[in-house]
């Protein structure tokens, strides 16, 4: 059976053991690059620097987890930091007009139209439902990664969708 | 959403792909600072170099007297000490370097 995270944390933390550090990262890196991915809208190099930061602070700091949240969420709150703190330092602006997505095909939506629509989007929007969606965690878990009440979590969840299928559907009216 | 409950707008972004390691964790593990295992054998191996340097410069009739006891011995009785005793000591050694290599 393979080790639970609090168990390769356990050994990192005791005997600086860095075959289960790696553990870890392999463990985790899919979900933390997915989550960066989408917050930066599709930009894959950005997200993986910070991708890596991230598991670099994790490492740093993992004494101070207590196990009462799960591995993963305290994960996803390092990378939201330090996602945030790159996009204060980029003074990242309101979204401009996006380049338009390729209408879907069929009711499927395309994953790269998706992070460019996403990229549309207001940074709490893509926030809220980058976190939300795809990351198996409950809103409350999501609004305590972020520090928000759970209410604006949903409203940013709200307006982010809202703004996302007309963003997609208004390309799809204009396809030949 | 649409009539039937189907909401395409969820469904993709409920669909996170899996991204594939592709030496990414090696990329993590390589901006690591370095183990402190490696730490332990550097200054283990500092500080016995240091405690012999320190015990020939300070201490020269110590020396001395301790090759004439050493001459004095059966060079049998010399070696049933010295053999495992040297042995134990290059196992810790190679234990602590194989273990700090290992990570």
């Amino acid at each position: 059976m393979p080790a639970s995270d609090a168990d390769l944390v356990a050994r990192i933390v005791a005997d600086d053991d860095r075959r289960a550090f790696a553990e870890l990262v392999r463990r985790h890196q899919s979900a933390v690059r997915s989550l960066l991915r989408r917050l930066s809208a599709g930009d894959a190099a950005l997200a993986d620097d910070l991708a890596q930061e991230t598991f670099l602070r994790a490492y740093r700091g993992l004494s101070g987890w207590r196990g009462s949240a799960r591995l993963a969420t305290w994960l996803y709150r390092i990378a939201w930091n330090l996602w945030a703190s790159q996009a204060r330092r980029a003074a990242d602006p309101e979204p401009a007009e996006p380049e338009p997505p390729r209408p879907p095909a069929d009711a499927a939506i395309d994953r790269y139209d998706l992070e460019r629509a996403l990229g549309a989007l207001r940074a709490e929007e893509r926030t809220a439902l980058a976190l939300a969606y795809g990351q198996d965690m409950t809103h409350e878990e999501a609004a305590r990664v972020l520090d928000w009440p759970v209410g604006t979590l949903k409203t940013h969840i709200l307006r982010g969708k809202e703004r996302l299928r007309r963003l997609l559907s208004a390309e799809a009216e204009g396809a030949p | 959403m649409s009539a039937t409950g189907h909401d395409p707008i969820e469904e993709a972004l409920m669909r996170v792909p899996y991204v594939d390691d592709a030496g990414f964790t090696d990329r993590v593990m390589a901006r690591l600072p370095p183990s402190r295992r490696r730490l332990r054998v550097a200054i283990l191996l500092a500080s016995g170099g240091a405690a012999t340097t320190v015990a020939a410069l300070v201490l020269p009739g110590a020396a001395a007297a301790l090759a004439v006891a050493l001459a004095g011995l059966q060079a049998a009785t010399l070696a049933a000490w010295a053999v495992p005793l040297g042995l134990a000591a290059t196992a810790l050694l190679l234990g602590e370097m194989a273990r700090a290599e290992g990570e």
